[in-house]
């Protein structure tokens, strides 16, 4: 096997410690991501007591070879997306340390927790206000969308 | 019987005889073997390197090892102080020896061929009793300081990463001749800097340099780190043993494309991440736009705590 690059030895590092010790309600698809590390599929559980208790969402990690000095492409998939203030129904996540505010100290593992608790938080379960227009026009890739982030509270 | 058995069996019995008569017996089967077959060559054994090998047990009381093969040996010279230096030499062919390592810096006589062990032993015995300073310098330092790095110090190593406080190191380099070098500290801080400017001036060639350093900083002991602590104190202690802090980009803590080992950059007390200088460097370099930064220093926010950090791309 040729040697491990950066992105990929750091990638098989925190599969290994996501797989380990998971955060509570998190799972992440180890067989899959093992065989292609830059894609990962990690399935998680609405909180308890939480407007999104039972339900059960997928997410889908993309990530380049600049990894991690560039974030990830993170999107929710399947066929549940969360009814969220700041989750498009195409799956888009406008949270902003997956664009302007990622920082390569940031992990796939603190991702899941700013999205758990983004979910966590929320007062009201519906779309955001610019949803229809957004899901019409955006592109495929959500890094490719200039954010307005809608506020600092969640 | 068949010359593979009756060594077999020459080896077996051996364990009660030491290596001298065994290399003996190995010559005189071998020897007679020869005459009368005549189909074994004389390069499937070089018993002229088996004669040197003897000579260098017997007389000059060097302790030989075979490593995995006969052609990987290993020799311990002693020095003045009794300090241990294996040599690992590898066996190329007749008057073919070549120098596979040393645990010294490195030297222009590990480069060169040799025709026999004895020459070997020769000039590495000059060559480790030119180094006595040196031995003890390093010495006086790992046995007083905390060593940051090198991970495992020894005497190949020819610098020592040593200890100040939680975000201070002082770099040291010391010469063949056992006088200190390239000194200057790892990380920011006015006053250790202010003290080694000052001290650097009535710096003591003809003292210790452990003496040296705490005469400049002003020290009457070494703060204990956490790697030192574990070495010293019991093991079951805690994990940390050896254990470097892993870079808070890359995840790894040494690397095999660069050298180095992840060290506190950030200025910011609480904030304790450590980083690869190169790993910081990328990021700042990629934040500001990916131009190289002016007088090769990148500034921007610790990906960590955010605060304002700078970062050379150098370690000077």
């Amino acid at each position: 096997m040729a040697a491990m690059s950066p992105s990929e030895r750091r990638l098989q590092k925190e599969l290994m410690s996501l797989m380990r010790e998971p955060p509570p309600g998190v799972t992440v698809d180890g067989d899959q991501a093992s065989q292609n590390l830059t894609l990962w599929t990690v399935h998680m559980e609405g909180v308890p007591g939480t407007l999104y208790e039972g339900e059960k969402f997928v997410l889908q990690f993309k990530f380049t070879n600049k990894y991690p000095f560039d974030s990830p492409e993170v999107t929710f998939i399947g066929n549940n997306i969360p009814v969220h203030p700041h989750v498009y129904s195409n799956g888009h996540i406008c949270l902003s340390i997956l664009t302007d505010d990622w920082s390569p100290a940031l992990s796939v593992q603190s991702v899941c927790l700013s999205i758990v608790s983004m979910l966590s938080s929320c007062k009201e379960k519906k779309r955001p206000p610019d949803n229809s227009l957004y899901v019409k026009t955006c592109n495929k890739n959500p890094k490719k969308t200039k954010w307005w982030y809608h506020d600092d509270s969640v | 019987m068949d010359l593979v058995e009756e060594i077999e069996s020459l080896l077996q019995n051996g364990s009660n005889c030491s290596l001298p008569v065994l290399l003996d017996s190995l010559k005189s089967v071998v020897t007679q073997k020869i005459c009368t077959t005549e189909t074994v060559t004389a390069d499937l054994i070089d018993l002229e390197f088996l004669e040197d090998v003897k000579n260098i047990i017997s007389y000059e009381n060097i302790p030989v090892f075979f490593g995995k093969t006969l052609r990987d040996i290993k020799c311990i010279i002693l020095d003045e102080r009794l300090r241990e230096h294996p040599i690992f030499i590898m066996y190329k062919g007749p008057k073919k020896l070549i120098i596979s390592s040393v645990v010294l810096p490195h030297s222009p006589l590990q480069d060169r061929e040799y025709t026999s062990l004895e020459e070997i032993i020769t000039a590495f015995k000059k060559h480790v009793d030119s180094l006595s300073t040196y031995f003890h310098e390093l010495e006086r330092i790992d046995r007083f300081c905390t060593i940051m790095e090198p991970v495992e110090p020894t005497f190949k190593d020819d610098y020592r990463r040593i200890l100040l406080d939680d975000r201070i190191w002082l770099h040291v380099e010391v010469t063949p001749e056992g006088l200190a070098s390239n000194i200057h500290l790892v990380g920011q801080s006015e006053l250790w800097s202010n003290k080694l400017q000052q001290g650097l001036l009535s710096w003591d060639h003809d003292k210790e340099i452990i003496e040296n350093i705490m005469t400049v900083f002003d020290l009457v002991n070494f703060p204990a780190g956490s790697r030192k602590s574990s070495t010293t104190t019991t093991i079951s202690d805690d994990r940390p043993m050896i254990e470097p802090s892993l870079c808070g980009i890359c995840l790894c803590a040494e690397l095999p494309e660069s050298p180095g080992i992840p060290l506190p950059l950030c200025p910011n007390p609480p904030c304790g991440v450590y980083f690869h200088r190169n790993c910081l460097f990328q990021w700042l370099v990629a934040c500001g736009g990916g131009r190289p930064p002016p007088f090769g220093v990148a500034t921007g926010s610790c990906p960590a705590c955010l605060e304002s950090i700078a970062c050379c791309e150098r370690d000077d």
